[in-house]
């Protein structure tokens, strides 16, 4: 069966530093970190924001984060081609099928995961900490700070479940990236490319990367819940 | 509460005892082709009225040239079209596939923005027209996939004594009608089968700028799997699938087939 | 700090019902009272924590409108919970935390926090991760924290409520030297010994009314 002599080839691949293979690795994480890195600050701020306040729609947000944690991302990936092709409203920046309309649609793919997690970690935070913190002379803004800081693992673990979201997305990505190699082919596009050439070596060299980030992710996910600081 | 439960108990019944009647004879037949056929919609033609004259249920899987052929290759399908006669015929070669037949034939063509920056506009001589738009540094989208087209590209390139690689070319991994919406999107050239290109003109705003060149001709071939290689295979659909391809009803079908008002596939009996 | 009425009602019933009250600068006040009657609200309403009608609030002969404490005054009221959090840092920035709300700089900070450290006789605790101190040790870290803020107004919320033998004598003397120090306080116990405190008056919490013992 070929498929063994295609996994060995896939190691070949990744041991041997194979330019085209690292490339697509290296467009992937540069993709999704700085979409996480865009989209995080936000999230976080609404998060908090969400848990602390109470203000006119804010149950409406709530609801409406909650159900877009698993918005169909191809949706996401449609509403933004609309957005940015020529005769889109957008059309004038040129962004399709550049790494900047894959970060965007990631970043919004992300923000709703980063924000629940925000929303979840403050609102399970003791809420003597903010008391404290104020009762201290924290200014708003800096007993937000410190709050966020003592629920530290449970945002973080939202930024890791929010990388594991958008790492391996394929639809918006070949949507608005156009799989081009070299500039907007990251994993999951070049895996799907692979398999329609029937070409399985990269393929599974690829697979294998991603399952080692969503392995990377689980334990480091395990490992934080552990420290505590999670309810 | 209890006669809901009656009447639905009655109806799945119904349902069960219904099912054993639905024609069996409809075995399904599962057909491999390239993106090329299909984007251009001649399959939209074609299925329907081989179902409709045959009475078999045809399932269709679509991908690029090098997917479809390794499908036949390993018994996935019961039959693959493609237009790239080597790849066909070393199915047959294999023991794979049973025996190549033509279908249709059309050519490649030159796409690109009516800017032309490359002043491609009118030549006939294809490997030139590829020596101009890598002299020009212009935009060039290419298949990457190993497709048809991708391999007719390559062809180009080399006879062109070139290598593709210049800041300009990009290798996008889809099919031919996402291409030529990226081409249209970044107003750069691409290789593009005529029936395609024909069917995504008014969407990408493209125009046909080289064409006519022998170098160009572009065959579409169907194979039936071999069933004494795969016995699960339905070599009885599949046979009755390449009998009808090539039969004159299809053949008037294809010759009838029009994208804004022009025909776009050729019967191979005309072929050179 | 004065005011004239305060009232706080959870669902229909009126938990604190009080006339006038004042607490007069270096003056150290225990309140006591039983289980629910309102004692830490009282406490909770005058730091702010807690929304609570009040009338004619005022603070340093400062005006007040309750539940938006101006930033100088935040810090010039410190709350200590029963059961006090620290934050999961370690004990100096705890101890210094309020200090740098306030904008002091690092040196300054430091000094100022290894003061009260000392003061509190933590120094020994300095690289205890917070979460694992005990009890006492806690208790005597949040009292640091808020001593060194020198504020006007200290309201300890119960605070030898889980302390027994050792733990407890340590921060009744923590406690003993912040009245000495002539600082405002208002501490709401049981604590016998804190109730018989040289230097304090004692009022007794019930039925939502305030009244000297």
């Amino acid at each position: 069966m070929d498929i063994l002599a295609s996994t060995r080839q896939a190691f070949a691949l990744l041991f041997s530093g194979d330019a085209e293979l690292w490339t697509i690795i290296w467009i992937s994480l540069r993709v999704s970190l700085t979409a996480l890195a865009l989209a995080t600050p936000p999230a976080v701020i609404l998060g908090y924001a969400l848990a602390q306040k109470r203000f006119f729609g804010r149950r409406i947000l709530v609801v409406l984060i909650q159900g877009l944690l698993s918005f169909p991302t191809v949706v996401v990936g449609l509403i933004l081609y609309i957005l940015l092709t020529r005769q889109g409203p957008l059309g004038s920046w040129q962004l399709l099928f550049t790494q900047e309309a894959m970060i965007m649609g990631q970043a919004v793919i992300a923000f709703p995961v980063l924000a629940a997690f925000a929303l979840a970690a403050v609102q399970g935070a003791d809420p003597r900490a903010h008391e404290t913190a104020v009762s201290l002379g924290a200014s708003p803004l800096r007993a937000a700070l410190t709050t966020l800081l003592e629920v530290r693992f449970a945002v973080v673990a939202g930024v890791f479940n929010g990388f594991g979201r958008v790492i391996s997305e394929v639809g918006c990505a070949m949507m608005v990236g156009g799989n081009i190699a070299g500039v907007t082919r990251n994993i999951p596009t070049a895996i799907a490319l692979e398999t329609s050439k029937g070409d399985f070596a990269q393929g599974i060299a690829l697979g294998v990367v991603l399952m080692l980030f969503a392995l990377g992710i689980s334990i480091t996910l395990g490992l934080l819940q552990g420290r505590g600081g999670l309810k | 509460m209890r006669s809901k439960l009656a009447s639905f108990c009655r109806i799945v019944a119904a349902l069960g005892l219904a099912l054993p009647a639905l024609p069996l004879a409809a075995a399904e037949f599962k057909l491999a082709a390239t993106h090329t056929l299909e984007d251009s919609g001649l399959l939209a033609t074609l299925i329907p009225a081989f179902e409709a004259a045959s009475g078999v249920k045809v399932r269709l899987a679509i991908g690029g040239t090098g997917q479809v052929i390794r499908l036949a290759a390993n018994g996935d399908v019961d039959a693959v079209m493609s237009h790239v006669k080597a790849q066909e015929e070393q199915l047959v070669a294999s023991g794979a596939g049973l025996k190549r037949h033509a279908v249709a034939f059309n050519d490649f063509l030159i796409a690109g923005p009516p800017q032309d920056p490359a002043r491609i506009r009118g030549l006939q001589d294809a490997v030139e027209v590829m020596r101009r738009i890598r002299a020009a540094k212009a935009r060039f989208i290419s298949r990457g996939d190993e497709s048809g087209t991708h391999v007719k590209e390559r062809e180009l390139w080399r006879a062109a004594g070139l290598e593709p690689r210049w800041a300009g070319y990009m290798s996008a991994g889809v099919g031919m009608g996402r291409v030529l919406m990226m081409a249209g999107e970044m107003q750069a050239y691409t290789l593009s089968d005529r029936a395609t290109f024909a069917a995504f003109r008014a969407r990408t705003g493209l125009e046909l700028l080289a064409a006519g060149d022998a170098r160009l001709y572009n065959e579409y071939g169907v194979v039936a799997v071999n069933p004494a290689r795969f016995p699960g295979i339905n070599a009885d659909a599949a046979a009755r699938f390449v009998s009808w391809l090539t039969s004159a009803e299809a053949q008037r079908l294809i010759a009838g087939f029009r994208i804004g008002g022009q025909q776009v596939f050729f019967a191979p009996a005309k072929a050179r | 700090m004065s005011f004239r009425h305060l009232r706080k009602s959870f669902g229909g019933r009126k938990l604190l019902d009080l006339g006038p009250f004042a607490v007069g600068a270096g003056e150290a006040y225990v309140i006591t009272g039983d289980n629910g009657s309102g004692k830490t609200t009282l406490l909770r309403i005058l730091a702010g924590l807690e929304p609570g009608e009040i009338a004619g609030f005022e603070f340093r002969g400062v005006p007040l409108i309750h539940g938006r404490l101006p930033e100088d005054v935040r810090h010039d009221i410190v709350y200590v919970h029963q059961h006090p959090y620290l934050f999961h840092s370690t004990v100096a920035h705890n101890i210094g935390y309020g200090l740098a709300a306030r904008g002091i700089a690092g040196v300054e900070r430091r000094r100022l926090a290894a003061q009260a450290i000392a003061w509190a006789g933590v120094d020994h605790l300095r690289g205890v991760p917070p979460a694992k101190l005990s009890g006492g040790e806690k208790q005597r870290v949040a009292l640091a924290r808020a001593k060194v803020l020198k504020p006007h107004l200290f309201l300890l919320d119960e605070p030898t409520a889980n302390l027994d033998g050792e733990a407890r004598a340590q921060a009744i003397a923590l406690i003993r030297q912040l009245v000495q120090d002539n600082g405002s306080l208002l501490i709401a116990c049981h604590d016998r010994e804190l109730i018989e405190l040289p230097g304090t008056r004692r009022f007794h919490l019930e039925n939502g009314k305030l009244d000297e013992a």
